[in-house]
């Protein structure tokens, strides 16, 4: 399948800390892929890395086959980018801001545009710095999606959002991303929403990616398991458990190995695993598992 | 595209541009009149002593209407840019980032000149009402360099707005307040009139620094 990003052995530091080393992966057209990771764990570094505003201190990455930070504008055409807080123009109304945009994109589609301002109920002439938080990013969705690019990133675009905004957002992005078959790639600290968009996430803790996985496979085999146990067990000695935590008599862990497997261990270790619990979990919940509370 | 570019140019700045113009043409009107009186008040041989046996000139109070005329039209165009580093939207269109800044940077040399034009034209004619031509040519290399100040302290802002980091904002800033001070060093009539190559030359430098400053927000430093 053809490769929309690529990135290869980037290594960045912001002075003398360690933002990851040695990050490698692919995204592939058509695929809608969420990059997830705690706030400073590099989110926002990797967009800027991808975008040129930022040059890695090793390694670098390819969109649609060009180098970042030197991508030639006919390549520039093919990708939409949302800025973290939907930054826009906000000296522009919106007709200004989609006359502008037009004139630099061959595809440019306003019906989609203007469907969504619609919704938002403003006056034509409304300069954007008047809108709230939810319209901007209802103004920067529908520049997106009017500009009909191969690739869209978008940074952070949940942040400053009630549920009601993002989960129109979220929607309007999926719907259009798969009918048009669309590269989507987009970062977010905020999970919940993300299960409904993404198909493939990527998990960044700090310093390096923990997985990448398609969603389903995160779904069904990333689990919570929870014991009543009077004995902490050995955890050193049991293979593939994730963010074990002991509050009195209750144990609770995560893993992807299956409840058999778990058991045998813990029965191993003479524990009694007759009242072993595997829970399956939302997107958010395996997200807490895979990088943990702290 | 470059069309597209400049009318969000022309939309950041359409206001400063009413705004200098109307105050321009104002401050002039005023000094006219001003002169007008001392000239019916003093007599036109009294004011001709004072502009050419003792060095004066009459128009002082035009001295820094070209510099803050520079430096709004400078914070008019890239504060909008900088502001939640809006200059990211800007490098991401479809152009060349040296192409982006060259229309940027010149659209904005190009409304100071046309404003500058405007305001020296209207002096020009002004003064050739009551003083000789001689008068007159002392009296535009008199502002020339107050012009020039304008052109300064509007490449100075774009220099030291789009430098990507406050540390480096500090230095930018100081570099081009001693560069602007040299300037106005001096009130005598014509004083810098034996400088323009040197003027000249250092507007090209101050316009190529502003890529020094897009150059190194392209790589990141922060």
């Amino acid at each position: 399948m053809e490769t929309v990003i690529e990135c290869r052995n980037l290594t960045h530091y912001y002075g003398e800390r360690c933002i990851y080393e040695n990050l490698n992966f692919r995204i592939a057209k058509g695929r809608i892929v969420g990059l997830l990771g705690k706030n400073g764990t590099g989110k926002t570094t990797t967009i800027n890395i991808l975008n040129g505003y930022l040059q890695p201190r090793e390694g670098e990455c390819l969109m649609l086959g060009h180098k970042a930070g030197q991508l030639p504008p006919e390549i520039k055409q093919r990708i939409a980018l949302l800025l973290e807080g939907h930054v826009q123009y906000a000296f522009m109304n919106i007709q200004q801001i989609e006359r502008f945009y037009s004139s630099f994109y061959p595809n440019w589609n306003r019906a989609p545009y203007y469907e969504l301002m619609k919704k938002l109920k403003i006056a034509p002439g409304q300069r954007i710095s008047r809108m709230s938080c939810g319209q901007r990013s209802q103004v920067a969705l529908g520049l997106i999606l009017a500009q009909n690019a191969d690739l869209l990133i978008l940074d952070d675009f949940s942040m400053g959002l009630d549920p009601g905004y993002r989960r129109l957002f979220v929607d309007y992005l999926n719907e259009y991303a798969r009918a048009e078959n669309k590269t989507v790639f987009v970062t977010s600290h905020i999970i919940q929403d993300m299960e409904r968009l993404i198909d493939e996430c990527m998990i960044l803790d700090y310093g390096q990616l923990l997985l990448q996985k398609p969603i389903d496979e995160i779904l069904n085999t990333f689990k919570r398991y929870r014991i009543h146990t009077e004995r902490e067990p050995q955890w050193e000695r049991l293979s593939g458990i994730l963010h074990p935590e002991k509050i009195r008599d209750k144990v609770e862990f995560y893993s992807f190995n299956g409840p058999e497997q778990i058991a045998t261990q813990l029965q191993q270790q003479n524990i009694n695993t007759e009242q072993l619990k595997t829970e399956r979990l939302t997107l958010e919940e395996a997200f807490i598992g895979l990088t943990g509370k702290y | 595209m470059i069309k597209a570019l400049l009318y969000k140019e022309w939309l950041k700045t359409r206001w400063f541009i009413l705004g200098a113009t109307i105050a321009g043409l104002l401050l002039q009107n005023w000094l006219f009149m001003k002169t007008g009186r001392s000239l019916r008040l003093v007599g036109a041989e009294h004011i001709w002593d004072v502009i050419i046996n003792r060095n004066q000139f009459l128009f002082t109070e035009l001295k820094y209407l070209p510099l803050f005329s520079g430096a709004l039209m400078g914070l008019a165009q890239f504060l909008p840019e900088i502001t939640n580093r809006r200059i990211k939207l800007t490098f991401h269109l479809p152009l060349r980032e040296k192409t982006i800044t060259a229309w940027m940077v010149g659209y904005g040399i190009g409304v100071l000149l046309l404003l500058f034009i405007l305001q020296t034209s209207i002096l020009a004619v002004g003064m050739s009402v009551n003083f000789a031509p001689e008068i007159v040519a002392n009296g535009l290399l008199t502002v020339m360099p107050w012009y020039v100040g304008g052109l300064w302290a509007y490449l100075a802002c774009a220099f030291v707005a789009l430098e990507p980091t406050w540390r480096q904002r500090i230095p930018n800033l100081l570099v081009t307040v001693a560069l602007l001070r040299t300037l106005y060093l001096s009130d005598f009539p014509a004083a810098y009139q034996k400088m323009p190559v040197y003027l000249m030359a250092l507007t090209i430098v101050l316009t190529l620094w502003t890529w020094l400053s897009v150059y190194r927000f392209k790589i990141g430093r922060q």
